[in-house]
């Protein structure tokens, strides 16, 4: 046990680390050595580009950095990413290329899987923006909201023990269904907002209490599911 | 011009694919006409045979055949306990690797070499009927294969000559030959059962592009296990039976009739199956075939519903199903997918062929031909390491879309700790030991610090074959470790290379002494098809001088004949063939006249000779 690596996070951290550009906004491209842009592709010599550090996923996406995204626009978007990037349509091309395509095409594959669940994209949009406020980035529930989560906790498994398994399932719906309607109208709220410019940020805590909320409720309703009937 | 063939390594039967000038794909057919190659390799005395004239060999006391390798790819000698029982042939430890001795050649073969052995046979196929050299390929493997699996069918393909473009999950190619991107956008789940595995896959194609949205499988599920089933049912039945089958040849009777019977079962409600020489006559009703393979089928199911649950698709939602591979002919498969899904069947493709034909169309992508294509596949299983407690720390999950690119921090555990083992795991299990080892690998050199405080990147980069690389870097002293993970059971790097060199060295041998044997036996049926027609024409029909011509060349060819050159004994029946043409074109017109005007009609060469042409 001695020698084995011990996790520092706990969980695969979010944030993909770059190290292969310096400067943000505008570099060289690696082949023909000219002054570009953050682009795909070298307007010049048509080579892909790696991504640059400030690529975050909606910018990696090149869709619209907001909560409530229009799934088709942002499938679209990964299509287009896709058909440029994978190491599919670059077979013929020198080791350098197909490195850069490689590493892009599985950050464009990240920056989906991440951005497709609403969930998962409203953590992501909650921490760069906390990230960039320098506020902490992680939310605690307070204790009227914990004490509510564990009653629930307590009745599902009571109904759970006593055989009423898919009652104990409603009754988690009941509570986790309107949740997550409450979650999709305060997309709305801070997208309006930031097109305001006004600040988000007392809507941008509430919606993050709201889904660690969701989160415990969401785990409930998985072990529930993996306990055997 | 270049062709990139599609290769289904199957676990009875392997097929090659190319796409035609027209953009059509076709599966490529031997001299016989037959698409299917047994995988089946016999090893005697006298040679190696690969395919149908392996199989006859079966019964022969002084050959192993070797079938079903696709069973032991890239798996370790303890990890094949199970399959090893049900093969006839003997396994032997090789350093953890499991070998099959070839002892008229004093050495043992993997399977990765038993595997190239395959596919160098399809490639020359493929380069016979293409008219050219064929280097490149794209071989599929079921969805379900691990990394190692994937590993070692490269690396056979690599033993074989072939540069492995592409590794393919054989229910996505089936999704590619169907043409589905062209005719329909939708949902669409992909049963495909052989003889060995059962793979699920859930694909939503849009606009040309395939993307894999959950995939699950089992790499002990197929049509065998049906045959096995119904043998066990008739051993239950009859103990007497059970101890005959000890004997190898009366184990294949059994099992080819239980197959018999199992493919007979899905026209008819009940066959009867007698064979003499066992004493055994019995009947076998569909209802109990039907309860025999429920087990099989409910096994399937599980893999079905993780699958499904994973990719948050309600199954009512998918427009179609499509069934590959020649076990989904089982009738009470099909009623337990109808069932699930209520959806629409497809089975138009020829189930045996699809997988070769769609691993010739992402050939096609490959080559940059088809822009319009882009398949979007997952890694089947998670991808981690091992962290403090022998606990399992997932760094990219199952049914991520690949390739993929996973980074982690770790820290060490004690102060002044300088070495960190990375033991990389692949699997859905909680702790490392139920998980399947990949490979472990030492960052060395990391300043001596408190507990905690080294930071230790880990990168898991999956690429397009679904095949892993894993570097580390301790980011306060840019100290790195890189490993791309082979195998620990399997062939090692170096290993490859050397047997690379054997097997370029053997390869000119090899295929000069084939085209020798190959030639010899055509130029018998051409000179017996020559020799009759010449006994039986007159002057009428053929000159003297014409004659004089093909007896001249009869004479080249058997001279030719007596040498070891294959090439100048094919050249010699080329030239013999042009000379004859004329003579068999009037022979046709002949025998056409006279049986307009009523005559009998003559007896015309029926093979070889002039009908070459």
């Amino acid at each position: 046990m001695k020698e084995s690596a011990t996790s520092r996070t706990g969980a695969p951290t979010l944030h993909p680390h770059h190290d292969r550009m310096e400067q943000s906004g505008r570099s060289v491209c690696w082949n023909c050595e000219k002054t570009i842009e953050d682009v795909d592709v070298c307007p010049s010599c048509v080579r892909v580009q790696p991504f640059g550090e400030e690529r975050n996923y909606f910018r990696i996406l090149d869709v619209p950095e907001k909560l409530a995204l229009d799934p088709r626009l942002l499938i679209a978007a990964y299509h287009e990413k896709s058909r440029l990037f994978h190491p599919d349509h670059h077979v013929g091309d020198t080791d350098k290329e197909q490195g850069i395509a490689l590493a892009n095409a599985s950050l464009v594959n990240l920056a989906f899987r991440t951005l497709r669940d609403p969930f998962l994209r409203a953590r992501y949009y909650i921490s760069r923006k906390r990230g960039e406020d320098g506020r902490p980035k992680k939310t605690s529930l307070p204790p009227e909201v914990l004490m509510e989560v564990m009653d629930l906790r307590e009745e599902v498994q009571s109904l759970n023990a006593q055989g009423q398994r898919s009652e104990a399932e409603a009754h988690v719906r009941r509570i986790l269904d309107p949740l997550e309607q409450e979650i999709y109208h305060a997309f709305d709220r801070v997208d309006t907002l930031e097109g305001e410019k006004a600040s988000p940020d007392p809507e941008i805590d509430r919606l993050a209490e709201r889904l660690e909320k969701r989160a415990y409720i969401q785990n409930l309703l998985a072990e529930l599911k993996e306990t055997p009937r | 011009m270049k062709h990139v063939i599609g290769i289904d390594l199957g676990t009875t039967h392997s097929l090659v694919a190319y796409r035609k000038e027209d953009g059509a794909v076709e599966v490529i057919r031997d001299r016989e006409g037959r698409a299917l190659l047994p995988s089946v390799v016999a090893l005697s005395p006298d040679g190696v045979r690969v395919g149908w004239t392996a199989r006859e060999l079966i019964n022969d006391p002084k050959t192993t055949v070797v079938y079903a390798a696709k069973r032991l790819m890239g798996r370790s000698f303890e990890e094949t306990a199970a399959e090893r029982l049900h093969l006839a042939y003997p396994v032997t430890d090789r350093g953890g690797t499991p070998a099959i001795p070839d002892p008229a050649r004093n050495r043992t073969l993997t399977p990765p070499e038993i595997g190239s052995l395959i596919l160098a046979n399809l490639r020359s196929r493929a380069e016979e009927a293409l008219g050219c050299e064929v280097t490149e390929a794209v071989i599929t493997v079921p969805a379900y294969f691990n990394d190692g699996q994937r590993q070692a069918t490269k690396d056979a393909g690599a033993l074989a000559g072939l540069n492995v473009l592409r590794i393919v999950n054989e229910p996505t190619a089936a999704a590619l030959a169907y043409g589905l991107g062209e005719k329909k956008d939708g949902l669409f789940a992909i049963f495909d059962l052989g003889g060995g595995t059962f793979d699920f896959s859930l694909l939503e194609i849009r606009k040309g592009i395939f993307e894999v949205r959950a995939t699950n499988g089992d790499t002990h599920l197929g049509g065998e296990d049906f045959d096995r089933a119904i043998m066990d049912f008739w051993f239950k039945e009859r103990p007497q039976l059970k101890e005959l089958a000890g004997r190898s040849e009366v184990r294949d009777i059994l099992r080819k009739e239980a197959e018999r019977a199992k493919v007979a079962l899905s026209r008819e409600t009940s066959v009867t199956v007698s064979i003499p020489s066992l004493n055994l006559s019995t009947t076998l009703t569909r209802d109990r075939l039907n309860a025999l393979v429920e087990p099989f089928v409910e096994r399937a199911f599980v893999s079905v519903r993780t699958a499904m649950r994973d990719s948050g698709v309600d199954p009512k939602s998918v427009d179609g199903v499509i069934l590959v591979g020649g076990s989904t002919r089982l009738l009470r498969f099909r009623e337990a997918v109808s069932d699930y899904f209520g959806t629409t069947l497809y089975d138009s493709v020829d189930p045996d062929l699809v997988v070769a034909e769609g691993a010739a169309v992402q050939a096609d992508i490959l080559s940059g031909r088809r822009k319009d294509l882009l398949l979007l596949d997952v890694t089947p299983l998670s991808l981690g390491i091992e962290t403090i407690g022998g606990v399992m720390s997932t760094l990219i999950p199952r049914n991520t879309t690949i390739p993929a690119q996973a980074k982690e921090l770790f820290t060490t555990y004690v102060d002044g700790q300088v070495n960190v083992d990375i033991h990389v795991l692949q699997g859905e299990r909680e702790m490392a030991v139920d998980n399947r080892s990949l490979g472990r690998f030492t960052l060395s050199g990391i300043p001596p610090l408190p507990a905690g405080a080294p930071r230790i990147e880990v990168t898991f980069q999956i690429d397009a074959n679904g095949i892993l690389e894993v570097t580390a870097r301790e980011q306060t002293t840019g100290q790195k470790a890189n490993v791309v993970i082979h195998p620990s059971y399997g062939l090692a790097k170096d290993d490859v290379r050397e047997l690379l060199r054997d097997a370029f060295a053997h390869a000119k041998e090899d295929f000069a002494l084939r085209l020798l044997i190959d030639s010899r036996t055509e130029a018998q049926t051409v000179l017996g098809a020559t020799e009759r027609a010449l006994g039986t024409v007159g002057d009428d029909i053929l000159s003297p001088g014409e004659r004089a011509a093909i007896k001249e060349q009869v004479t080249m060819l058997r001279a030719a004949m007596e040498g070891s050159d294959g090439k100048k004994v094919r050249d010699e029946i080329r030239t013999l063939d042009r000379l004859t043409q004329p003579l068999a074109e009037r022979l046709v017109n002949q025998s056409l006249n006279d049986a307009l005007s009523g005559k009998a009609l003559p007896e015309l060469p029926k093979e070889g000779g002039s009908a070459h042409a």
